[in-house]
């Protein structure tokens, strides 16, 4: 390296070529040596140090190593070493102030209610906001909200949440479900509980699938498997609606505290066996 | 081009005022740049940028980590993600480091061939990178992995294709400097044009590999939910 562009520091200038060379092979055995523990190679390198130092290791080890050609570069490459220290510390107070964006970040969406911020809690919070929660946290929602019976909810994408209409207790009292399962009740009970909100009813598909062609068809989950949609898979899906989650759509969304009972259920149900 | 570089290059961040191509009409009385720092401005810049930037790819890595494995729908890491041909790509980014390396030594040295051999190395394995980038998001998308087929392809292609559009900016800068290399403007009172697209590019090697090590070593292998609960 050329003498002139040694630093005021005296410290010594950059690496020679041989240096570099040495460096140079540096980063690329510790490449093949993080390729060769994480491959299932014949030696089985992976295996042998977990053996060794237990299972988080292995994603241990390659922080660590990548963390020292991250060094390498920096210090030798980039000059960081050799070059002024106020350099250093502004890239240096860059790199920490990314890592802490990195942690505050992923702290924050794993913060509510102690684990993953999941679909499941789309609903709650979004009710929180709209209707606020008890002191306590108990469920204030569904909150009884006037609600057009002609038109759908308009659905906002992924995260949508519809408070559930409460019958009012005068439909309530009127409204009969003991007898033999009625479609016109079914209906009614599809626009009451808010279904309508993602679930249509002529094909379109929203946040739900669509209830269109729906009764007695196979229907691919999310797993892989595949179910016939029968009065038992519908009664499931209405009361645990995460137990099976259909091919392409979002678990969590269908919120789980709609209090659909169990003698409406096949009023429901006629009414989706009449959108064929 | 009346130059003289000797008067320039006594210490690190003196050399670097006849970089700037308005100073080059009157190199005499130009010894240094005055800063407050004592610092060469220019690669002030570019450490204050590097620092920020830092900023950038640590947010969209971030956002991967806080969405890793929480995809609900195919196709998942475990389907895609080919580790043995990344590797290759890894070393390839590593040989344009050290390429860009040779490069600035070059510059340095006024070796004006060397400086000619090793930019244009430089540029052409980080073209090569590309190609292999380019192969990898082809093979994805043939593969069902879109932007927004699932928060494993929206997370993952952020990220690579920002880095992507990193390398491919560090490739035109090194094109551009080779180009400006055959007018004999690059030599050791010039070095800190060098020196600086040196510092973007093995910046750019870094955050590969961060990359290489969260999303393909240890993301490479996450598969979707066992079972949707």
């Amino acid at each position: 390296m050329a003498s002139a562009h040694e630093t005021e520091h005296g410290s010594g200038g950059h690496p020679s070529l041989k240096q570099y060379i040495f460096i140079a092979i540096l980063l690329f055995a510790i490449t093949i040596v993080e390729f060769v523990i994480i491959m299932d190679f014949p030696g089985e390198a992976e295996k042998v140090i977990s053996d060794a130092l237990g299972e988080p290791s292995t994603t241990i080890l390659l922080f660590l190593l990548s963390g020292i050609k991250f060094a390498i570069v920096i210090l030798f490459y980039m000059h960081l070493k050799f070059d002024n220290k106020f350099f250093f510390w502004v890239f240096i107070a860059g790199m920490v102030l990314a890592v802490m964006v990195g942690l505050a970040l992923i702290g924050l969406f794993t913060a509510i209610k102690g684990g993953d911020l999941r679909a499941d809690d789309a609903p709650y919070v979004q009710c929180a906001f709209d209707h606020g929660l008890g002191a306590h946290g108990e469920n204030v929602c569904p909150t009884p909200v006037p609600q057009p019976t002609s038109t759908p909810h308009p659905v906002v994408p992924t995260i949508v949440y519809t408070a559930p209409v409460v019958a009012a207790p005068a439909a309530a009292a009127v409204a009969d479900f003991s007898g033999p399962p009625d479609a016109a009740l079914g209906e009614q009970l599809y626009v009451q509980y808010g279904c309508n909100a993602c679930h249509t009813t002529d094909g379109t598909s929203l946040t739900g699938p669509t209830w269109q062609g729906l009764y007695g068809s196979q229907e691919e989950l999310a797993d892989g498997t595949s179910v016939t949609v029968d009065d038992e898979y519908i009664k499931e899906s209405i009361q645990d609606p995460n137990a099976k989650i259909t091919a392409g759509f979002t678990a969590g969304l269908m919120p789980t505290t709609l209090g659909v009972k169990d003698e409406e259920i096949p009023h429901i149900i006629e009414y989706m066996k009449s959108l064929q | 081009m009346a130059h003289a570089p000797e008067t320039a290059h006594h210490s690190d961040h003196g050399h670097g005022a006849h970089g700037d191509a308005g100073h080059d009409e009157h190199p005499e009385h130009i010894g240094h740049d005055y800063t407050t720092t004592g610092l060469n401005h220019r690669k002030m810049l570019m450490w204050v940028f590097l620092g920020s930037d830092c900023l950038f790819f640590g947010s969209l890595i971030a956002t991967y980590m806080v969405y890793r494995g929480q995809s609900l729908t195919g196709p998942y890491p475990i389907d895609i993600i080919d580790i043995p041909i990344t590797t290759i790509s890894t070393f390839v980014l590593l040989c344009s480091s050290f390429a860009m390396v040779r490069a600035l030594a070059a510059t340095n040295e006024n070796n004006q061939t060397g400086i000619k051999i090793w930019l244009l190395a430089t540029a052409i394995l980080g073209a090569i990178f590309i190609g292999f980038q380019v192969y990898e998001f082809n093979l994805f998308k043939n593969e069902g992995l879109t932007l927004g087929q699932n928060l494993f392809g929206a997370t993952f292609f952020t990220l690579t294709g920002f880095h992507g559009a990193h390398v491919t900016l560090g490739i035109i800068w090194l094109l551009a400097l080779f180009v400006i290399s055959f007018k004999g403007r690059l030599h050791p009172g010039t070095a800190l044009d060098v020196e600086i697209c040196g510092l973007y590019w093995h910046f750019v090697d870094i955050v590969w590999i961060v990359i290489f090590t969260l999303l393909y070593l240890v993301g490479g292998f996450d598969a979707g939910p066992a079972v949707a609960h």
